[in-house]
């Protein structure tokens, strides 16, 4: 597995590859790239899709994609393969493929789309556009990692007062598959209806303000393999559910500092972040709190603050498209909850350590 | 420790690769018909927060990646290094919101004009005084984002 990064690693750099390669004037190939060494303290893993437990692990977070993107005039076409963390190199994932075309400032586009929910929702996977090594947990990972839906958008560009650039999307998604591996003995396949919903973004000369809303119909099914003794496979059924979400977050540039917060408020869960950065030189350290509240549904009867973590980091540029990342992050779950961990753990309480490196083309 | 220690000795070697040199610089069009910039409208282009100006859909020009008129462009400009610029046109690019400008093939003023010729909704930048006559000039850096 670590070879096979190297493996793209050197591909990428033997093209010359330092921006992205242009094959024709119109037609870009891009990509991009993390590995990492991590490892926790606690025997339960951490993080749902990457599993992260106290035994040193070298592919846990191993990701590399390719894009494709061909413009021409008001017409472009793109497509995105991600081998993600949680895939064999040899089953990546179609992450986007989709035909846009704009008419003065709205562009349209069909086909598979990248979930727009969150500040860095659609380039979830690009840790070197992050200051983080990964994505604030809570948050991005509330939908079970869920990043992309097949069907239809709208951007609409427009400007306000010459100075502020608002961006207003409507998206429509309609059936689609997922199975989490969530551990060795349990998976949740999710089986969405429809989705719809609308995000907004105003962007300013130092700051970032995101906006979503959506409304989702799905059936969920938990598969449990070998967990209950005597029993070796148990599929429980959960048809006709519905997951509504709100989110805000707001990212301001104030000279070095980079400070940002996000808050997602839904009928399962309500989780938070908040984050700052600052940059000297090519070194970024950066600090990071979150928190997730678990809701009463028909699944649990707890109601309450069920996970937290607190990431310091140190991010460097060891090149302008090459980045590490190290960082130290401390979780906790409470009320017998899972918070951050993939099951309940027996040990509410972990501290991961992670060695990430990052790169663009 | 020691890796850490060693990180934060080399960024304060390299410190001295972003000095200042008195140079201004330009963003301009060969197309008449485009108008000035506000300082946070240049901004928010070279950002790829803007994308169209008078409802024309602009394309931007980048000198190669190792070029000193780029690196001072942006520093001046935004306050930001190559690697910040890097990081910020990733999360753009791969979230399909915006096209990085294109990077010339070579650093020269004559190829810079040519792929600016090409099309009129083609914006560059460069230092002021290697400016053609015929050049609108949109806005002009001097010392910012410092």
């Amino acid at each position: 597995m670590k070879m096979d990064f190297i493996k793209a690693y050197l591909l990428v750099v033997s093209f010359g590859a330092n921006a992205a390669v242009e094959i024709t004037e119109d037609l870009t190939l891009s990509g991009f790239g993390s590995t990492s060494w991590a490892k926790s303290d606690n025997d339960t893993p951490l993080i749902i899709n990457r599993s992260i437990s106290d035994d040193n692990c070298w592919d846990c977070d191993t990701t590399f994609g390719l894009q494709l993107d061909y413009f021409n005039d008001a017409f472009k076409a793109s497509t995105q393969i991600v081998k993600r963390p949680q895939d064999d190199w040899s089953d990546p994932e179609l992450e986007w493929a989709y035909l846009g075309y704009a008419i003065g400032e709205v562009e349209f586009r069909a086909g598979r789309l990248r979930l727009p929910v969150f500040l860095a929702s659609e380039y979830y996977y690009v840790s070197h556009a992050y200051k983080y090594a990964r994505p604030p947990e809570e948050l991005y990972n509330s939908i079970l990692g869920i990043t992309a839906y097949n069907g239809f958008n709208a951007v609409w560009n427009f400007d306000v007062y010459d100075e502020y650039q608002v961006s207003i999307s409507p998206f429509i998604a309609f059936e689609d598959d997922n199975t989490f591996d969530i551990s060795k003995t349990f998976d949740v396949a999710v089986d969405v209806e429809d989705i719809v919903g609308v995000s907004a973004s105003v962007n300013g000369d130092n700051f970032k303000w995101n906006f979503a809303y959506f409304d989702a119909n799905y059936d969920q099914k938990f598969i449990l393999r070998n967990a209950i003794p005597g029993i070796p496979y148990l599929e429980i059924d959960q048809p006709n559910r519905n997951f509504e979400l709100y989110s805000f977050g707001a990212e301001y540039e104030l000279g070095q500092w980079t400070l940002a917060a996000e808050r997602q408020l839904g009928n399962v869960r309500s989780t938070w972040y908040a984050s700052a950065s600052y940059r000297y030189n090519q070194l970024s350290p950066y600090i990071l709190y979150g928190e997730t509240k678990t809701k009463r549904t028909d699944i649990t009867d707890f109601d309450g603050k069920s996970g937290s973590s607190f990431v310091a980091g140190l991010r460097y540029d060891i090149r302008y498209n090459l980045s590490v990342n190290v960082e130290w992050q401390s979780f906790k779950s409470f009320g017998g909850q899972r918070g951050s961990f993939v099951e309940t753990p027996q040990d509410s309480d972990a501290n991961m350590y992670t060695v990430m490196f990052s790169f663009v083309f | 420790m020691q890796f850490l220690v060693l990180l934060i000795f080399i960024s304060f070697l390299s410190n001295t690769s972003y000095a200042q040199t008195g140079h201004s610089y330009a963003v301009f069009t060969l197309n008449q018909d485009l108008p000035k910039l506000s300082k946070s409208k240049a901004r928010m282009l070279f950002r790829g927060r803007v994308k169209s100006l008078q409802g024309t859909r602009i394309e931007l020009s980048d000198w190669p990646s190792d070029h000193k008129i780029r690196n001072e462009f942006y520093q001046k400009l935004l306050g930001k290094d190559k690697a910040q610029m890097n990081a910020h046109w990733a999360s753009l690019s791969f979230s399909g919101k915006a096209r990085p400008p294109k990077e010339i093939k070579q650093d020269s003023m004559e190829v810079l004009l040519l792929w600016l010729e090409a099309n009129q909704n083609r914006i560059g930048y460069a230092p002021v005084d290697a400016l053609p006559k015929h050049a609108n000039v949109l806005y002009v850096v001097q010392g910012e984002g410092l």
